[in-house]
Order: structure tokens, then sequence, then C-alpha cells
């Protein structure tokens, strides 16, 4: 364990990146020392991945220094991350799946024979010796992609120790491993620690964190929150760090402005493979959630109703019109529309300028107006409340909640009668998150209905008038505001039948 | 302060290849006396026309995020089209233009649907299609060189014809580029075009129809081509039947050295306008200081290396 005369390997002080719009890391300091494991914390964009990303030399800070052993280094790339001894596992393993395991361990560093052949002797002996220093015994010749994840991990660790790596970066390193797995994860990374390796993990899941680690580090909203041996916080606390003051907290829902008039309505929409038997009511005004895990088919039901992968069967019926065959563009002229899920793949042209964007769904004569179109995004532009020096900015360069408004002004210049919101808030800062709230609501209160999937649940739990549960995409419960809390929801959602053993952070 | 400078900034990058041109334009003027004389310039302006107009219909296809490299062979068919047709009087002459700007639009409509409805590569589906048309021209003229004797004056004219000592294909340029222009940026197509090429995913999620913006855009391109064609054979009469072949690598000089994006979604006519012009300031100072026909060469295969490069570079800056 730890021990007080241990030397401090790495030491970041003062770091902070800046993107347009967003402080991403705010004087951040973070020292490791030799041998311990050190647990980030935080939240989704509290800078984690930032400060792992100038870690790995991906990206440079804006100011700040970074000290390897006591000297000052600049790490301008990977490159020179891996030549410092630190070494990042990402959740997305960087393996190539068709070379076997020695080549994929030996990658770039293949010995040569006298002849400049590959010596594969030694690259062999080479990668099981690396291989034996986690315990792990696998087949050397076998390319990677018939292994499980769990062992294609082993690869990628293994690969980072023949490159002598002092410092193992683990980003996320149990969420893509069955339960048993994750305790050999846990097996191996104390005993890298045991060797002195020092391990940055970061992780969701409390658990984890508390069952392996020496220190943990809290970062929220980019800065720095507490830095702390494990033995003296526990993990109500570390929640409470990481959350802070959150949007749905600091939004009061006003009364609810249902009309008694169906605007949509869904009725036995099943797609093979993503949903089956959906059926629900959407009236004027109303606010409905849905509430899902990933792949429970969330986004799926969205894109089948706007008309992007229709479904198989079922019925659409919008303003008492049932639609055959719906197409976007149909689905569009019937007023509704979808902000999806990814705000830069599929919501916004980046290299537009705001007042494109806002008007490229709703330009219905060949001709344009300009001044029409100005004064649509000029209005759009102020009552969202975009923080841009113009309507002539580019959307590139605004924050992800600045994004997002244009994502929904693009809609709102169509007209809508239903609005259909895939995650509004995924990666938004706080402030921005409240604004999008107050928006739904205002839109709801002029008899807008609006659909809203989240993976947060709290914000569903207080912006909606009723939330759906879906599981594996089904339809599993529903409840109307204030009926059901956090609990109820993740549990309906995760299915009851299945025993969660570890407690997960949810407002990420 | 730093808004304003921010602000001087982007319109510098905005209009760098007039800088670019104006720079060169005045490095040539102190090199060479001859360079900046109204017969120099009004020759300058001649040549640049004919590959001008069909880097302005190449641009089209470029915002959409497509290339369109066989605007090459369809300037040959165009030109080939205009020469074998006979067109010694008025109706023939109509019929042999509405016949080669129908050529035009027809590859262009093939590209524009291999491309829309396949979603193949552009590069490689349209340097295909350029195959496909010179075989189609060398069929049809049986690989013979053709020429014309007593083409119909008016026709003549836009290819030879000068208005007082004004040569007239530069004002079929500018007519061609300002219409461009107008089209890019007061027209629905205009901005469908922009926000296609800048990101397809979305534009078909607010109900852009890509697939038809696309094919407008390569008919667009092949029209262009042909008109070109058309003009060049006017001013010649006397082509050989491999003619336009690989002149695609001039066309898409002009259009990179004007600012467009290699990816789709940013460009301009106006930019478009520049880089044809640059290039031809170039290639002409290389003539006046009397540099070989194949040192020309090289040095336009790197003045291309170049642009490409240096705008793939700017692309990544953003």
């Amino acid at each position: 364990m730890m021990n007080a005369d241990r030397k401090t390997i790495i030491e970041m002080k003062g770091i902070s990146k800046y993107y347009p719009g967003v402080t991403a890391l705010d004087h951040v300091d973070l020292d490791i020392i030799e041998g311990e494991v050190h647990a980030l914390a935080g939240k989704n964009g509290a800078g984690k991945s930032t400060l792992i990303k100038i870690l790995g030399g991906a990206t440079r800070p804006d100011t700040g220094e970074i000290f390897l052993n006591g000297n000052k280094v600049t790490l301008h790339s990977p490159h020179d991350s891996i030549a410092a001894g630190i070494a990042i596992i990402s959740q997305e393993l960087m393996l190539v799946p068709e070379l076997s395991v020695t080549e994929n361990i030996m990658v770039g560093r293949l010995p040569k024979t006298k002849f400049g052949t590959v010596d594969w002797q030694s690259a062999r002996q080479s990668a099981s010796e690396a291989l034996s220093q986690l315990g792990i015994d696998l087949d050397l010749n076998v390319p990677v992609k018939k292994l499980s994840t769990a062992q294609q991990q082993a690869v990628e660790i293994a690969k980072a120790l023949s490159r002598n790596a002092k410092v193992l970066v683990m980003d996320e390193p149990t969420s893509s491993l069955p339960n048993k797995e994750v305790d050999h994860l846990l097996d191996t990374i104390r005993r890298l620690s045991s060797r002195g390796i020092s391990i940055i993990y970061i992780t969701h899941k409390l658990k984890e964190i508390f069952a392996v680690s020496d220190r943990i580090t809290v970062l929220r909203d980019g800065k720095l929150i507490q830095t702390s041996p494990i033995n003296e916080i526990n993990d109500s606390k570390v929640v409470e760090l990481m959350v802070g003051k959150s949007a749905d907290a600091m939004f009061t829902k006003g009364p609810s402005s249902i009309q008694n008039a169906p605007v949509l309505e869904v009725k036995n929409l099943t797609r093979e493979g993503s949903f089956s038997d959906i059926s629900f009511t959407l009236k004027k005004g109303e606010i409905l959630g849905i509430a899902g895990l990933l792949g429970s088919g969330r986004t799926e039901i969205l894109r089948s109703i706007f008309g992007v992968d229709p479904a198989d069967s079922g019925e659409i019926t919008v303003d008492g019109r049932k639609i055959e065959n719906p197409t976007v563009t149909g689905m569009i002229s019937n007023g509704v529309s979808l902000a999806p899920e990814d705000r830069k793949l599929q919501g916004l042209v980046l290299s537009m300028n705001i007042s494109d964007n806002i008007n490229m769904a709703s330009l219905h004569s060949a001709l344009r107006h300009l001044s029409e179109e100005k004064k649509i995004s000029k209005d759009l532009f102020g009552r969202m409340g975009v923080k841009a020096p113009s309507i002539k900015t580019l959307v590139s360069s605004l924050s992800g909640g600045n994004q997002q408004k244009i994502v929904i002004s693009k809609w709102l210049a169509t007209g809508p009668k239903v609005v259909l919101l895939d995650e509004p808030t995924r990666g938004i800062d706080v402030g921005a998150k409240a604004d999008i709230y107050r928006l739904v609501e205002q839109l709801a209160a002029k008899g807008v209905g609006v659909i809203m999937v989240s993976s947060e649940f709290p914000e569903l739990l207080s912006v909606c008038d009723r939330i759906i549960v879906l599981h594996e995409g089904r339809q599993d419960a529903e409840f109307l505001y204030g009926e059901a809390d956090e609990e109820t929801l993740m549990a309906y959602a995760s299915g009851t039948d299945n025993t969660r053993s570890d407690r997960e952070v949810t407002h990420g | 302060m730093d808004d304003k400078k921010n602000h001087i900034k982007a319109v510098i990058r905005d209009n760098v290849p007039w800088i670019m041109l104006l720079v060169f334009s005045a490095l040539f003027s102190i090199l060479f006396p001859q360079f900046l004389t109204f017969r120099n310039i009004t020759n300058i302006l001649r040549n640049a026309s004919m590959i001008g107009i069909i880097a302005v219909g190449m641009t089209f296809a470029m915002i959409a995020g497509t290339f369109d490299l066989s605007v090459g062979s369809m300037m040959g068919l165009a030109a080939i089209i205009t020469l074998k047709m006979s067109p010694t009087d008025l109706p023939r002459t109509i019929l042999t233009v509405l016949v080669a700007l129908a050529a035009g639009a027809l590859v262009g409509m093939a590209n524009g649907l291999i491309v829309g409805r396949y979603r193949t590569s552009s590069i490689i589906t349209t340097i295909g299609m350029e195959y496909v048309v010179l075989g189609i021209t060398l069929v049809y003229t049986r690989g013979q060189h053709i020429t014309i004797k007593g083409m119909y004056k008016p026709l003549e004219f836009i290819g030879k014809g000068r208005i007082g000592t004004f040569p007239f294909p530069i004002i079929i340029f500018l007519a061609v580029a300002v219409i461009g222009q107008l089209i890019l940026s007061f027209t629905r197509f205009g901005r469908q075009l922009y926000a296609t090429g800048g990101n397809p995913n979305t534009s078909e999620l607010s109900g852009i129809n890509i697939g038809k913006v696309r094919v407008l855009a390569y008919i667009i391109s092949g029209v262009t081509a042909s008109i070109g064609g058309i003009m060049i054979a006017a001013r010649t009469q006397n082509l050989d039947p491999s003619f336009g072949f690989g002149q695609e690598t001039d066309v898409l000089t002009c259009v990179l050295l004007g600012g467009v994006s290699l990816y789709g979604g940013k460009g301009s006519v106006i930019g478009t306008f520049a880089g044809t012009l640059l290039l031809y300031v170039v290639s002409n100072a290389m003539t006046l200081s009397g540099t070989a026909y194949e040192m020309q060469l090289i040095c336009k295969g790197l003045i291309f290396l170049i642009t490409v490069a240096a705008s793939v570079i700017w692309q990544k800056k953003g």
C-alpha cells in the first residue's frame, strides 16, 4: 500500500485548457505517486478526458506545467508520452484486430534478425514476458479479434508494459467487461501497483474506486474539487463532490400545459431488432419523457417516428392524420421535428454560420428571402439566449449548450407541432441545461407536444409530465410527474430481475 | 480590440486567392515589362475563360462534397460535337449547341445518379466516366482529327470574337461566374449545396434531398464543361479526338486555388474566379520568362500538389 517516502512520479501544476466557449480545465493540479492507484472521478464533461488527453500528448494545455520525476516536460505528441512511460488504455482499444497477440504487443518495435527479417522468436519471448507480468496466459499466435474483451484489454496492458510504461491511465476499463472479469482486472491492477507501476483509474463505478484505489481526485466543471486518501472519504461524499449543484435541482417545473387534444399517436410500432409494440398518445402541450438505457431502443423509436428508419409495422398519426410511409421530408411538413442525439454529426452543419443553420430546414421557396431569414434567425437567436458575437458566427465555434440551442432553433423555425429531443442536454454545462429545460417548458406552453429521450433520469423526473420507461425495446412502465424516483426508473429500465451489484452514478 | 483583430484576420482569410493574385501580378509587373499591357492582360483573361467557366461548374460539385473529374473528356466531347455536326447555318448551329449542352447535362446526371444512389466515391466514379466519355468521343470521330470549314459566324464569335479590342470569351466567363455566384448566394439550392457538402447527415435529417442536390450540381458541372468545349471548338475549329482528356487537373487547380474545400461545404465562385486568374497569371509569367514547355508542365504539377496540400492543412485549421 501507500508509503510516505515513495516519490512523486508525475506532477501536473495549474493545468488549464480552453475550447471555444468552454473552459475544459481550470488550473488543475494533480500528482501521481509511484505505485499508487489514483482514481479520477467526475461526471461527463468534468474534464477527466481532457486531463487524460493532455497526459497522453494528444492535446496541449493552455497553461500549466507537467513534471516527470521532478523534471519539467512538454508532451508534444502521443509519442512523447509513450517515451516518457505514460500509457493510455482507452475505452476503445487500440489494437489491430487481424494481427496476432505477439504482433499487437510488439507493434512498431518488432525485433529484427541480422538479415533484416522479423525475429519472431525474440518477439514472442518479449510478448510472453509482458503477459506473464499480468499473470495471464494467452496463445500468442491467435489474432486478437478472436479474444474476449477482457483478453484484448490484457494485450493492450501488456503492450504498455513491454514499452516500460511507468504510469498506466485506464479510462473506464470495466465498462465493457462482464462482472467476473472485473474482479480479474482489479487483481491485475493491484499486482501492477505492487510492482511500482502507478495507475490512474477513471470510472463511474464507485464500488471499483473503493475496492482498488489509494487516493481519489474529484473533478467538476473543469475544476479540481478535492484530492484525498481513499480511507478518508466515503461514497456518498464522492457523489456529493461530483454532482455539486445539479441543473435539475436548479429547475422547478411550472404548471403543466397539457391540452386535451392528441397531437401524436403511436400504435403498436415495431422495428425488428430495435423495439416492439410501442404505443402512446402525446397531447398538445405535453412533455413526455422516454427513459431507457443505451440500446433500449429509445433513439430508434424517435428515428422511426421521424421517418429516418421507418418501422416494420404499426401506425403513426400526427394531428389526426394517419401517416403512410413516413419520410423525413413528409414528417417535417406534417410538423414533426427531431433534434438528434449527436449535435455535431447529425444536428448541425459546422461549416455554416448560425443563421444558415437555423434556416436550413425551412427554406420554402426557390429564391431566398434574405430579410426573412435574418428576421427569423435574429428572433430565435435572441429568444434562445444564444451566446455568440452575431448570427454570422460559425456554429463550430460555439459551446455545446449554444450549439444545442441552434439545433432547436432550426426546428422552431419550421413551426413544429411535435418536437422530438434525443439527449438534448448531453455534454452541455449546468447553466445551459437549465436553459434547455425552460425552453422545453415554453414550447409546451405554446401547445407543442414534446418527447424527450434521456439517460439522465433526474432531468426527466424534473421536466416531464409523464415518463415511459423502456427496457430492451419494450414499454416497461409509465409514470406521471411526481410518481416515480430515480431508483424506480432505473429498476425498470435495467429490468427488475437484474440485481445490480454495484452502484452506478447515473447523473453523468 | 480582439474582435477587431479577429475580424481583420477573417477578412484576410476569406480573400487569400485575391490577395495572392494581387501579389503575384505586382511581382510579375516588376519582373516582366510586357506583363502589365492591355494586350497581355486580355490575352490571359481570354485563355482563362474556357477552363474558368468549367471551374465555375466544378465549384458547384465540390461545394456539394463531390469531385467531378470527368469534365476534361466532357469538354472534349462537346467540342468535337460542335465541329462534327457542321454548324454552318443558324438552324444547324442551334441544334449543335443544344446537343452539346444536352450531352454535358446527361453525363452530369449519370455521374450524379451513380454517386448519389450507390454512394460510390465520386473520385473513382468520375474518373471512370472520364474514360467512358473519351471512348465515346473516339468512336464518334473514328479516331480522326476533326476540322470544320465555314463555321456559322455568330458561333465563331463566341470563341474568337472581340468587342472593340476586348475578347468576347471573357464576357461569357464573367457572365457565367456572376450567374454562378448569384445561384450560390441567393437560392435555396445554393444553401442546400453548402449544407449537403458540409454535413450530409444533418442535411438529410433536415429534409434536404441530398441525392437531388448532388445530381443538380453534377448537371451544372457537365453543362459548364460543354460550354467550355463549344467555345474552344469555336476558337480553334481544329481538334484532336482525344482533346480535353486530362484537363480536369487544370480545372481542379483553379477551384482549389480559389479556396473551395476538398471536403465540401466551403467555397465560392468569386474565389474560383480568382483562383483561375491566379493559375493563368502564373503560366503567363512562365511563358513571358521563356520557360520551356516541359518545365511549365512540371511547375503546373507542382502548383497543383502544393495547392492540394495547402488546402488540406487549411481545412484542418478549420
